[in-house]
């Protein structure tokens, strides 16, 4: 059951002014208030029909209403990407960026998935998710594949962007 | 637009998918098509999105930058790069405030965004500047006999509006076409626009791996013989993977999965070793047998 949903509240359903502001002012761009809980991102999400407790148009609405649970619910990160609640929307709400605005949110009260942070850390170290060396580039030149480089001092900066030190 | 083309490799197809990477390179320069090597290209930025939204937008942004400075549209092989390197060009292109303060950050590399490059996936590029018929007055070898199941994935066709491809995300069209210019038979079989759970692996594995379950079940249902895909990640869900699933659900499915390229490559009269499918997890031996491929005879029909 999701933290945020009044039957599984134990204690108070805590709502945030600043949550509902800033789902508000965000929602613009991806026209978050035109959902009228269809149903029809969650009725076709491909993650929820295996993990019924992911569903985006519970997660939209909770963080419309500002249900502070909505940032520390796992869920949150079962997003697979695939967009298919984008394109079947009657309402047009782009769905997955609305997702993506909300783990963002997550992210900012500390609440990153490890397994993202992993991710980003390895591209920081070698520019790429996976480093390539010398042994790499003869694999593929066996190949008859062309060399790799082997550092990409431009993409690990970049990739370091915001980093925590 | 420029014309000229450059790779996009991006970091799994090189470190996970050498054969394609092969076929792929085989195939384009059958196919006469000119592609150049951009040796300074790095991450496209999607695995660093969740965790910092701007450097995954610096680093698609250096990649388009080099794009510009080489004259060059990017050529990808990972739909998730496409996606990601797309959605960023998109950003830059409608926002000039975004676009100044990334240009900033890449001057330390001697690097500039300018709108032009366009970001297209080798199997769009295919289908729009040979198309089907195109692609099938080069075949020497018709694949006859072989019956696939078409995998698309999801950033090669979605969100639509990204791209402007214009084919209907819920039935598309250009991958079959492709498919069937080989002289193999694609497969229908329920729910074809299922994700393969490839973004889901790191989160939630066992959810992933039901997903990846249950369209290998629908395409062993329809008769498959092989799975015909162009995205590195589905190919890990569904080759790589295909062992753990079949532990995990006790079923069995032993479907080899090819991309695209090595499929077309057969076609053009390449061996399989040229192409690659050795390095595939799920071996195609006996899939290539039951076609008919034999050594010695690639230009038979």
């Amino acid at each position: 059951m999701s933290p945020y949903t009044i039957e599984s509240t134990a204690g108070p359903l805590i709502l945030s002014a600043a949550l509902r502001r800033a789902a508000r002012e965000h929602g613009r761009h991806w026209h978050w208030s035109y959902c009228y809980q269809c149903a029809t991102c969650s009725a076709g999400c491909p993650v929820a029909s295996v993990r019924p407790e992911f569903s985006p148009r519970r997660l939209l609405r909770a963080a419309a209403l500002g249900v502070e649970g909505v940032l520390s619910d796992p869920a949150l990160w079962l997003c697979a990407g695939c967009h298919a609640c984008v394109e079947r929307c009657p309402q047009g709400v782009d769905v997955a960026d609305a997702l993506a605005w909300l783990r963002q949110q997550a992210r900012a009260a500390g609440k990153l998935h490890p397994a993202y942070r992993r991710q980003a850390e390895a591209v920081a170290r070698h520019g790429r998710l996976y480093p390539v060396d010398d042994f790499e580039n003869e694999n593929r030149a066996d190949l008859g594949l062309p060399p790799l480089a082997t550092d990409l001092p431009g993409a690990r900066r970049a990739a370091a962007l915001g980093e925590h030190p | 637009m420029s014309g000229r083309l450059a790779w996009f490799l991006g970091c799994t197809v090189p470190a996970r998918a050498p054969g394609y990477e092969l076929a792929a390179r085989r195939v384009a320069a059958a196919l006469d098509l000119d592609l150049v090597d951009l040796p300074a290209a790095g991450c496209c930025g999607y695995p660093v999105k969740e965790d910092r939204p701007d450097a995954a937008l610096l680093l698609a942004a250096r990649n388009l930058a080099l794009a510009a400075s080489a004259g060059t549209d990017l050529v990808t092989l990972c739909s998730a790069c496409l996606g990601t390197l797309a959605r960023a060009a998109q950003q830059l292109e409608s926002d000039p405030g975004l676009m100044t303060a990334v240009n900033k950050r890449l001057q330390s590399e001697g690097l500039v965004f300018e709108p032009g490059p366009r970001v297209v996936h080798l199997a769009r590029l295919l289908y729009e500047r040979l198309g089907a018929a195109g692609i099938t007055a080069r075949v020497t070898r018709p694949l006859t006999g072989a019956t696939v199941a078409v995998h698309y994935g999801c950033h090669y066709l979605r969100p639509s509006r990204l791209y402007g491809h214009g084919e209907p995300v819920e039935a598309p069209v250009s991958l079959t076409r492709l498919v069937e210019a080989t002289g193999a038979v694609a497969v229908g079989y329920s729910e074809p626009g299922l994700c393969c759970g490839g973004g889901l692996l790191g989160v939630d594995e066992e959810a992933a791996y039901a997903l990846a379950a249950r369209k290998l079940g629908a395409m062993r249902a329809a008769a498959a013989g092989a799975v015909v895909l162009i995205c590195p990640f589905c190919a890990i869900m569904y080759g790589a993977n295909q062992k753990k699933i079949e532990r995990a659900t006790g079923e069995s499915f032993g479907l080899p999965v090819l991309y695209y390229p090595q499929l077309l490559g057969l076609a053009l009269g390449m061996t399989p070793a040229e192409l690659g499918l050795d390095h595939n997890p799920v071996r195609a031996e006996a899939w290539l047998a039951r076609i008919g491929w034999r050594e010695g005879n690639r230009h038979a029909v």
